[in-house]
């Protein structure tokens, strides 16, 4: 630990705590302290405020190292003229002394037969039980607490005060008061490498060389790769971390409102980010026979972090599987959407924007009385045992109910937070059967054309809107791309996206390209 | 999701007996073979055979590190403060305690959150296992273990159970129940066993599967409903203090620290040691994946809080400093990666930012040390636990 250093340093003549000979009751004890300069001197040494400072000096007083002279019992730094003195480094902790029982009852012992030393009642206590306990070797107890007693006597007075100081010090520390935070509790021991003897074997060494072997050889990046990928996903996602910045309308943590969880509950991310939660929207979209776009989605999302190496074999798998013309799983994008769809659902600070303010509850603006009554209000939630047991009864009555039309689990499951997000808005969203328009924009659409046309397209625009804690770039951005011209404002909530504030997308392996009309 | 693909096992015929069976890549003379883990082990004890002496092996593994070393910097082009320097600041923070639970009788060794970001799980010295809403206070389910260091604790993914374990060596499951009457202790299940105490445990993505660290210096993944074990995975030299899985499901892997000052991760499938990272100088009692599964961090006794890439295969950041003497026990971060809050033996908790790599905040409030440090599942607070009895939750 490097306590002890700080302590040598502190200790220093030139540059330590300044100390003085104190009087203190009928003894001048040499270099004392004040609890003032401790704090002020640690404050300038390590740069720190007046707080961290006291903080410090506390730790360094309940682990005694610096003991106080006054209220010798409470182990705390008190930041002002009270009187301290460094403990002599012979009783540092660091030197992990067994700290012996004997010990212990060898001075209560001395303290007994000095006169003025009378025990503290929870000393006492202490000194039975080890006389009960200890009495086969009493005798040799007290000859011993006599003879440290006499030879204390013969020290020069000073000397002894401090020595006695010291050693209360160090009792205080290691056989604290009942009641008082100790320090030295450290926890369990530890069993540090237990097979220490056993693994010099030349098996172990074999061990040794085959993984470093193993590890030599394994691919990496560079530093800057993988570096930058960390400072890029920092950036996305700073908008989104509620420790920087405000989350909208509240905190509940802070506000005691829960608007933030009740309207997060329709969150994307959320979904595609718990498995099962993905698992279920899977098999909801193998239903509408369109599971390739969430494939899709989970090839970008390897895509975005994967090594620098293979993302251009990805991106070609990608487009491949998904994208080229009668791919395996081709995706409902239009033809001009693919061409340069990689670009799209990749960075861009105009699309950031939009979705910053596609969905943006008011921030809420409580005075001081709401926010109390708010904390008097605080209610329960449902709890996710509750929410299983509905879940599981509505499963049961469906399966006892013939074939799953699935379109309508959204509304039995809507209490169940990660479920509900399907209800309506979503499975409309990433559905090939968005009709109508596929028909009239030059749309590839991989699966029969005769679908009935009353299907809801206006929603593909507000899938993309709602998930508001997705970062852009694991958006599938490109399928609602054409949607804007093609329609009316259905929508009133949707606002006014510029349609140019698609255009400017880059594409991290292509030079910036300029989209200008369409796209 | 996250770019662990290359340490894929890969099944087929092993290169030395020919059975089936999952493969390690190994490599002898820097040629690729394909052995199974039988067969690895055999090799490595061949080595008396072979008649080399002990010295030789020693020096021989020693010139092998250093060349993994070389293999590590020439890839090293730039820091991570470098790269960092033209991100803006972290603008001032307003972190304040909102909530202080307290219950425990003693000291409160370690909690978690449950996915619905309300509810905790924490357990104490005394054997107690709390289960609460924070966002109330509430109460909603108590557990009394049969042994006192309950070190460790999860909440199931369903919100339906906890595990937890310690000095038992034990990990057992309760589920919860709405019934406030019903005895939990009744419906307990013992599921993990091992021969030294539990030090962490964990649900994998399902409520199904349970990994656990002990001090008996190994990590094992178990069948929930069974008992049965899946995976054990044995590297480390000494007592395992802390797990924690990749975030992504598909990452498959899990990274792990202890008392032999090294963090290890793995593959969860094969039961391999797939990196190892020793440059801490004393125990590590936390370790914390990265939100991209691409990086880790790691807090250790030696004061010190760490950072490691794993495609890079280095370490990246060490944030520390002067003023900080006592140990780090605990560490998260914050959804967006920006922020490290790291609980520490000196009663308070640090905010470092983890590109820039300088410490940004200092939270003080507890009195006594901060045993675990943990953010919660939308990322609005982290909550602390701590020696001093109480758990605080912070926002």
């Amino acid at each position: 630990m490097q306590a002890e250093a700080v302590l040598l340093e502190m200790q220093d003549p030139k540059t330590g705590v300044k100390s003085q000979p104190q009087r203190l009751v009928i003894t001048t004890i040499p270099h004392a302290i004040m609890g003032e300069d401790i704090v002020a001197w640690l404050a300038d040494r390590f740069k720190v405020d007046t707080q961290e400072a006291r903080s410090l000096g506390g730790l360094l007083v309940s682990f005694g190292y610096i003991y106080p002279l006054q209220d010798h019992k409470r182990l705390v730094l008190k930041p002002d003229t009270s009187l301290y003195r460094f403990q002599t480094p012979y009783f540092w902790p660091a030197q992990q002394w067994p700290v012996e029982d004997t010990d212990y009852a060898i001075y209560l012992a001395k303290r007994n037969i000095r006169k003025k030393g009378i025990l503290e009642l929870y000393e006492q206590e202490q000194y039975s039980r080890l006389h009960k306990w200890m009495n086969h070797k009493w005798d040799f107890i007290v000859m011993q607490a006599k003879e440290q007693y006499r030879a204390g006597k013969e020290r020069k007075k000073p000397d002894r005060v401090v020595f006695d100081c010291q050693e209360r010090a160090y009792w205080v520390v290691h056989r604290p008061p009942p009641g008082t935070i100790s320090a030295m509790d450290y926890g369990l021991n530890r069993l540090v490498d237990p097979n220490a003897e056993e693994t010099k074997t030349p098996d172990f060494y074999e061990r040794i060389m085959i993984f470093t072997q193993q590890s030599i050889m394994r691919p990496r990046v560079k530093s800057s790769v993988s570096i930058s990928a960390m400072v890029k996903y920092c950036n996305t996602y700073k908008n989104h971390d509620p420790f920087l910045t405000q989350c909208l309308p509240s905190n509940p943590w802070v506000t005691d409102d829960v608007t933030y969880w009740t309207l997060n509950l329709t969150n994307f991310g959320e979904l595609l980010s718990d498995p099962r939660g993905r698992d279920d929207f899977r098999l909801f979209l193998k239903k509408e026979f369109s599971g390739e776009n969430l494939a899709f989605w989970e090839g970008c999302e390897d895509l975005k972090w994967g090594t620098a190496a293979t993302m251009k074999d990805k991106a070609q798998q990608i487009y491949k599987t998904f994208l080229a013309r009668g791919a395996p799983r081709w995706i409902n994008i239009d033809g001009k959407t693919m061409e340069d769809s990689f670009g799209r659902y990749l960075k861009s600070p105009v699309f950031k924007d939009t979705q910053r303010t596609a969905v943006t509850p008011d921030e809420h603006r409580f005075s001081e009385g709401q926010l109390e009554q708010n904390a008097k209000k605080r209610r329960p939630s449902l709890s996710p045992i509750a929410l299983r047991q509905q879940e599981e009864e509505q499963r049961a009555k469906m399966a006892a109910s013939g074939p799953v039309d699935i379109t309508q689990l959204c509304r039995f499951t809507a209490p169940v937070p990660h479920l509900s997000v399907y209800s309506g808005i979503m499975f409309a969203s990433l559905s090939p059967k968005c009709p109508a328009h596929a028909s009239m924009s030059s749309r590839v659409q991989p699966i029969s054309t005769d679908q009935p046309s009353q299907g809801p397209p206006r929603r593909i625009a507000n899938f993309f809107q709602i998930k508001v804690d997705i970062p852009p770039e694991c958006r599938i951005y490109p399928i609602d791309s054409e949607e804007e011209e093609e329609e009316d404002g259905e929508d009133g909530r949707r606002g006014s996206r510029g349609e140019e504030g698609t255009k400017e997308i880059i594409c991290p392996w292509e030079s910036l390209t300029p989209h200008d009309g369409t796209g | 999701m996250c770019d662990q693909t290359f340490m894929a096992i890969t099944f087929g015929p092993c290169d030395s007996c020919t059975k089936t069976s999952p493969l390690m890549n190994i490599y002898l003379k820097s040629e690729p073979i394909n052995y199974c883990s039988f067969c690895v082990e055999m090799m490595a004890c061949q080595a008396l055979q072979s008649g080399e002496s002990l010295a030789s092996l020693r020096t021989e593994s020693d010139v092998l590190k250093k060349k993994l070393e070389e293999e590590r910097s020439k890839l090293h082009d730039v820091e991570l403060h470098q790269v960092a320097e033209k991100v803006e600041l972290v603008s001032a923070l307003s972190i304040r305690t909102r909530r202080v639970l307290k219950g425990h009788g003693n000291k409160v060794l370690c909690m978690d959150w449950c996915k619905d970001k309300r509810r905790l799980v924490s357990s104490s010295q005394d054997g107690k296992v709390i289960v609460w809403d924070a966002y109330t206070l509430n109460k909603e389910h108590a557990v009394t273990m049969p042994c006192t260091w309950v070190m460790a604790c999860a909440y199931a993914p369903s919100g339906c159970a906890v595990a937890c374990g310690g000095l038992d060596n034990k990990c057992s499951v309760y589920p919860l129940s709405l019934d406030k009457n019903e005895n939990l202790a009744a419906k307990k299940k013992s599921v993990a066993m091992h021969t030294n105490y539990l030090s962490g445990c964990s649900f994998t993505n399902s409520d199904m599967q349970l990994l656990t660290s002990s001090g008996d210096g190994t990590c094992a993944l178990w069948d929930v409903e069974s008992g049965q074990l899946l995976q054990s995975f044995h590297g480390h030299t000494a007592d395992v203090l802390s797990l924690n899985l990749a975030p992504s499901e598909t990452g498959n892997t899990f990274v792990s620290g202890g008392c032999d000052k090294k963090a290890n991760v793995w593959d969860m499938r094969s039961g391999q040691n797939v990196q190892s990272f020793e440059t801490h100088d004393s125990d590590i009692n936390c370790v914390k994946y990265y939100p991209t599964g691409d990086a880790f961090a790691s807090a250790s006794d030696d004061g010190t809080c760490r950072l490691y890439d794993l495609r890079a295969d280095r370490e990246v950041a060490v944030y520390q400093k002067d003023s900080i003497i006592f140990g780090a026990s605990s560490v998260d971060f914050s959804l967006s990666g920006r922020l490290l809050f790291a609980g520490y033996n000196d009663y308070t908790i640090n905010v470092w930012d983890v590109l820039k790599g300088n410490r940004i905040s200092i939270l003080f409030g507890h009195e006594n040390r901060v045993s675990s440090v943990k953010v919660s599942p939308d990322g609005t607070a982290f909550c602390s636990a701590s020696w001093d009895t109480s758990l605080r939750i912070w926002a």
